[in-house]
């Protein structure tokens, strides 16, 4: 489904993504994992559109999107979830979903009243149903993270990068989004990739890790043997856990 | 005493809702595509030479002209969009010269075919008479531009609350990064903003050329207008566009009729500059079309 190819990002001398090469295949989920300033953002943001790489190629399901931008990638089936939620606050959530149906392929044959009936089903299976009226700057964090899912998912996208979901929340939290996260995809047929920092987060969830270190891949492999590789643990040196 | 007093009033109406009409589509533009299209000021040169052009030169009739004239305005926003504001979307310095130079090649043309002592006088009056407001009469064209200007914020109102491209505009005023996140074609929402845009200003100069004196260099003094109102109501806002439409109003029925009407422009102005260095950002709180 999707194919990277010795994909380069540099930002001034720092290179933040360092001719890095995998392949994630249909139905996957995959962690991205690494220390602070690893290039896992980076990665994605160069999968999403948000980056243009300097070098290398992206391909998903087998069409070259390298030079493609983010709103049309994200019509070919890309969505994305942010560190720091990227919604619109001063729209109501439910509002934000419908944006995200209209803006669709599949939306745009539909009238408002069947696209709001469409995005109030995205914000039930999200529980968000109660906050529907509610403007999304006015959300908790919790609930933000909610409706970035939401949205993403109104996209009806074959590909979801979620970058750190667990970031600010309680553990009670972490785990009803994880739950979420583990629907979703059977419920959906998603193919996932999954930056988290903590890998423990992604151990029950995640068939294959991927671990990035100064910009390069440095381990790919399922969880359970990466976490034991040597270089992975010499990357985490210094971090609170692994 | 009264008398002065509806005279105020009315023309407070009428000055606040035909200056709405002619900011809106500045507005539209500015909240939508984030763009200060200095080419505006073309749209009601175009409107008024092309219904004249394509009437007294070509001899349509005059509704024919009418709708060719605002086609041609729909034609040239759309051209402006794809010609320079593509073409400049990532420099924007050089944008705005560039629709400046886009706007002055269009008056010196329009200044050329039809010089001053041409006398250019379209007959779109559509109420001849006065009309009574309380001890003041006004002349009738100037209501029905007023209750025109009223209708086409009701029809954009209805365009943003009630419609999917409307929704959509909205959305990307109010965060065009989460808008690339959803995929919206924004090329073709650019384009109908600006098309949209051009409309109410056309419909408005036609309204009231029968009044104003036209020549080719009027462009720029309505195109003030429109940049006074679009930033004391806060660059993009429509409902702050409304209230400093009437502001602005206010100020030069009460200037015109009390103080000297020649100081109707100057004190707006002066006024207008003196609210911006207490709130930069005009009246309006959000930075959104609505």
């Amino acid at each position: 489904m999707l194919k990277i190819s010795n994909l380069t990002k540099r930002f001034g001398g720092i290179i933040a993504v360092n001719d890095v090469s995998f392949k994630i295949e249909k139905g996957e989920i995959v962690g991205l994992i690494g220390p602070n300033g690893a290039g896992k953002t980076t990665l994605i943001n160069l999968i999403s559109g948000f980056y243009s790489p300097d070098n290398g190629k992206i391909e998903f399901n087998g069409q070259d999107i390298t030079k493609k931008r983010m709103n049309e990638r994200a019509k070919l089936g890309i969505a994305r979830t942010f560190q720091n939620p990227r919604v619109i606050s001063n729209m109501t959530a439910h509002m934000n979903v419908l944006y995200a149906i209209l803006g669709s392929e599949y939306g745009k044959g539909m009238t408002m009243t069947e696209a709001g009936a469409e995005a109030i089903y995205y914000l039930d299976l999200f529980g968000l149903l109660k906050k529907r009226d509610v403007l999304a700057g006015d959300l908790a964090i919790y609930e933000l993270r909610l409706l970035e899912l939401a949205r993403a998912l109104a996209l009806k996208p074959k590909l979801l990068l979620i970058d750190e979901a667990m970031a600010g929340l309680n553990p009670v939290e972490a785990e009803a989004v994880s739950k979420l996260i583990n629907r979703i995809r059977s419920e959906f047929d998603l193919t996932i990739m999954w930056i988290e920092h903590v890998l423990k987060v992604l151990m029950r969830s995640a068939e294959r890790v991927l671990v990035m270190h100064y910009g390069r891949l440095i381990a790919d492999g399922k969880p359970e043997d990466v976490v034991r590789r040597p270089e992975v643990v010499e990357a985490y040196i210094g971090e609170e856990e692994v | 005493m009264l008398a002065e007093l509806s005279l105020i009033v009315a023309y407070t109406f009428i000055f606040g809702s035909m200056y709405l009409g002619i900011a809106l589509g500045f507005t539209l533009t500015t909240g939508v595509l984030r763009v200060f299209n200095l080419a505006y000021g073309a749209i009601f040169l175009i409107a008024v030479y092309g219904t004249w052009m394509f009437w007294n030169d070509l001899g349509f009739g005059l509704i024919e002209s009418i709708v060719l004239a605002i086609a041609l305005v729909s034609l040239f926003t759309y051209a402006v969009y794809r010609i320079v504001i593509l073409k400049f979307a990532e420099l924007e310095d050089y944008m705005l010269a560039a629709l400046v130079a886009v706007f002055v090649i269009i008056e010196e043309l329009i200044a050329y075919a039809y010089p001053e002592i041409v006398g250019v006088y379209l007959p779109t009056t559509i109420y001849g008479e006065l009309v009574s407001f309380g001890e003041a009469n006004v002349p009738g064209q100037y209501v029905v531009t007023a209750f025109v200007s009223l209708a086409m914020l009701a029809v954009y109102l209805l365009f943003f609350t009630r419609t999917k491209n409307g929704f959509i505009m909205r959305a990307i005023s109010q965060d065009m990064f989460a808008s690339k996140l959803v995929g919206v074609n924004f090329n073709r929402t650019f384009a109908l903003a600006m098309i949209i845009a051009s409309i109410p200003p056309a419909i408005i100069m036609l309204l009231i050329s029968p009044i104003w004196a036209l020549n080719p260099y009027i462009g720029w003094s309505v195109f003030t207008i429109a940049i006074l109102v679009a930033v004391l109501g806060g660059l993009g806002n429509l409902k702050g566009s409304v209230i400093a439409a009437y502001i602005i109003g206010l100020i030069q029925a009460s200037v015109g009729f009390m103080l000297d009407p020649r100081l109707m422009l100057l004190v707006a102005l002066v006024v207008v500059m003196a609210v911006l260095i207490v709130r930069p950002k005009g009246l309006a709180r959000a930075e959104t079309i609505w």
